[in-house]
């Protein structure tokens, strides 16, 4: 099972287009079952419901980048290890 | 341009291909993920962790974590984690039960294993019944609770765990919810760091059985009726025995220093045996 | 008398038959007893509390039956050899552990020095009514491998016999004694170690991955810490271990442990027979109760019965080829044995229409030989 196949990255603009961005949040829709932990629980309202269902049939969080302070909150109680929130350094492997 | 493969830090503890079978918004979940949370922050050899599982929902974790597990009957994880230990006291010996597994069938084990003060660490997860079977009764569930064998409510007194372990002689008692991961994870570092035997009740809550059939309608409710039950244990000195009654006391109630029964058992074989 | 690493010197000795079983044990390899006093067994663990830490093992007393068994098979899968010792009583609450035993095929041996029951019966008095509990008081079906000795010295041979069955099979294996052979003392021979030959389990090494349910012979067994990051569970699995809840797989994995038991066999099969190349009769037993038999027999032979003597040594697996070979010139068998015929039913069942089947039974004590004489004289007419 591919982790690259149904994620939803989301990295604050930064001066180089993006692509060496500090901060990155993570969602693996095909793990998230539509808790609603991680919207209720974000201190600053970033998260919502998805307007549409995901393959897996679940309303999944949608997240308002602005507001996000990446403190990874959502990722610590999320049941089913579908968020990933990265603050301040890289951790994705490269594959060649 | 070469492509990123994205994986969750704490994957690399999982079984592949991962799959997780518990409820949306189950506090047990939350549990497996404190665990493999610790086990990564300690940096422990994974070759060397052991767990042990009851039988109920957090049994599931035999097919989240990657380590080696022991999934045995109903109620005997700690003497089977007592036979681990000390048959390789190189092995951290973790075990995982529920409630109703650790202190209702598994209290005789649960008094004793704690008394012997042996180097083995219980997080038990405690969602007040027996959620795995559809919800049943257990030693663990609030007086006037419903749930499939008390419809009318329960008349049963509720089973305090960290009371009965403290007085048995555990060497460390905590209690946490998964309302507080981040003590949860520390918690759960230093119950594994402690020599003698550990234990960490873990409020779990169930909202496809416990909440529905209590009136939580779904995981956000339960967790908003969990932030408001929780009470930490330096707050309830001003409250009255009355208004503690429906609270959940969290925080860490024993940590002391008592001699381990594996190293209390070979210090005393060294003077008796030729 | 305990030099060299803790193990008993050879040479002979006065043992009683509690004390020979827990000697046959260290010197079989056992390191490892978790166990819970119950007469008539509780020397055993007395003993086990004393010598454990001589020869570097370790002994522990838990809470009860069950907790024994769990600790029991917790320290087994960490690679020792281990045991328990109970009765009646306590192997009730062992079954659960048993079941578990069996269908993760784990090795350990268990002794149950049978007493009076059911229920708590009489404490320190013989009977033989645990026989088709050994085999069938867990749920499910499949078997184990149970031995039964009627001397002192088979309680200690017997018992070496046991560990090397339940390593080389990866089974729980049971030692039938009882309250009298338990308790009564008798010239023990103890061998020079390189006379013992003992078998240990193969263990799994890293690149292996198939634990369990082999196809022919033994899957090697994988230790805790060794990497395997393996399962060892009560539900129904597969040959990885991974847990499988369907009847096809279920059927598999039934299928695996009984030929198993069935390729074990062979080897298990013990029974001892004297006089049965004429005789027209046979007395068959086991455990203590045999030696009234024999006693009976050769008394029966002077006065010209032509009786013959048959002793199962082995009494699980159950081998009807085995036993019908044993008993095919025999047109009348008398089983005796101390229960109300646990034996003499699977015996009648075994050997047809075409013999027939006689019990003679007592419980509380041994039979003795004139008893049985007198049926043999009885039938012989």
């Amino acid at each position: 099972m591919n982790a690259t196949d149904t994620r939803k990255e989301h990295r604050p603009d930064s001066a180089d287009g993006g692509t060496s961005a500090a901060n990155v949040w993570h969602l693996w829709e095909d793990r998230c079952k539509g808790c609603g932990i991680c919207i209720e629980f974000c201190p600053t309202k970033a998260l919502q419901f998805s307007k549409e269902l995901s393959t897996k049939g679940y309303y999944v969080p949608v997240l308002e980048e602005k507001k996000c302070t990446y403190c990874g909150i959502c990722d610590l109680y999320c049941p089913d290890l579908a968020i990933m929130v990265v603050r301040g350094k890289k951790t994705e492997k490269q594959i060649p | 341009m070469t492509e990123l493969v994205v994986q969750h830090p704490l994957e690399k503890y999982v079984r592949k291909p991962y799959v997780n079978l518990f409820c949306p918004g189950c506090g047990e979940s939350k549990a497996v993920f404190a665990l493999i949370q610790a086990v990564d922050e300690l940096k422990l050899d994974p070759d060397k962790v052991a767990i042990v599982s009851g039988v109920g929902c957090h049994n599931m974790v035999r097919t989240i974590v990657n380590f080696d597990t022991a999934s045995v009957l109903h109620g005997r994880a700690l003497p089977f984690a007592t036979g681990l230990k000390l048959g390789n006291p190189d092995l951290t010996v973790i075990a995982f039960t529920g409630d109703g597994d650790g202190s209702t069938i598994g209290g005789n084990h649960l008094v004793h294993t704690a008394r012997r003060n042996i180097g083995v660490t219980h997080i038990m997860l405690n969602n007040f019944l027996y959620a795995n079977t559809g919800g049943q009764l257990a030693a663990t569930t609030p007086p006037g609770a419903s749930t499939t064998t008390s419809p009318y409510g329960n008349v049963e007194p509720i089973l305090d765990a960290c009371d009965l372990v403290a007085s048995a002689g555990a060497s460390y008692v905590a209690r946490w919810t998964v309302n507080n991961m981040r003590p949860l994870v520390n918690s759960i570092k230093e119950a594994i760091s402690k020599k003698g035997f550990s234990f960490i009740e873990c409020v779990a809550p169930c909202p496809t059985f416990y909440g529905r059939y209590n009136s939580m309608k779904n995981p956000v409710e339960m967790m908003r009726w969990l932030k408001k039950a929780s009470i930490p244990k330096s707050q309830t000195s001003q409250l009255s025995k009355e208004e503690l009654k429906d609270k959940i006391v969290i925080g860490k109630f024993v940590d002391v220093e008592k001699p381990e029964f594996t190293d209390s058992i070979r210090k005393l074989w060294k003077t008796n045996t030729k | 008398m305990t030099k060299n690493n803790g193990l008993l010197s050879p040479g002979t000795y006065l043992f009683a038959g509690n004390d020979a079983v827990a000697e046959g044990a260290i010197a079989a390899g056992c390191r490892f007893y978790a166990g819970y006093p119950i007469t008539p067994s509780t020397e055993l663990a007395e003993r086990m509390s004393r010598r454990m830490p001589e020869v570097g093992g370790m002994y522990v007393q838990m809470e009860d039956e069950i907790a024994s068994m769990g600790a029991l098979m917790g320290a087994s899968w960490t690679g020792k050899k281990v045991m328990s010792a109970t009765s009646g009583l306590g192997f009730c609450l062992m079954q659960e552990h048993i079941g578990f035993a069996i269908a993760s095929e784990t090795p350990l041996v268990l002794v149950d020095v049978q007493r009076c029951g059911p229920a708590s019966g009489v404490v320190a008095e013989p009977m033989q009514g645990d026989v088709m509990q050994a085999n069938y008081g867990h749920n499910g079906d499949i078997g184990l491998i149970a031995l039964s000795p009627s001397t002192v010295q088979e309680s200690f041979d017997l018992t070496i016999e046991c560990f090397n069955l339940a390593e080389k099979y990866r089974t729980p294996v049971i030692l039938l004694s009882d309250a009298r052979l338990a308790k009564m003392r008798e010239k023990l021979r103890t061998p020079r170690p390189e006379e013992v030959e003992i078998i240990n389990r193969t263990i799994a090494d890293k690149r292996q991955k198939q634990f369990y349910l082999a196809k022919e012979g033994v899957a090697p067994m994988p230790l805790f810490g060794a990497g395997h990051r393996m399962v060892v569970a009560i539900s129904s699995h597969d040959e990885y271990g991974t847990i499988r809840m369907n009847a096809e797989n279920h059927r598999v994995m039934v299928d695996r442990l009984n030929d198993k038991l069935r390729r074990a066999s062979g080897e298990v099969t013990k029974i001892e027979s004297k006089f049965m190349d004429d005789a027209e009769m046979a007395v068959l037993s086991y455990g203590t109760t045999a030696r009234g038999a024999l006693s009976a027999v050769k008394q029966a032979r002077k006065e010209g019965i032509k009786v013959g003597y048959v002793r199962l040594i082995s009494i699980w697996p159950f081998n009807e080829d085995a036993i019908r070979r044993v008993l095919s010139r025999a047109r009348d068998v008398i089983v005796v044995e101390l229960n109300t015929g646990l034996m003499k039913k699977e015996i009648e069942r075994t050997l047809g229409s075409d013999k027939k089947t006689h019990l003679v039974w007592d419980v509380g004590r041994l039979v003795p030989p004139d008893v049985i004489l007198r049926k043999i004289k009885e039938l012989s007419n």
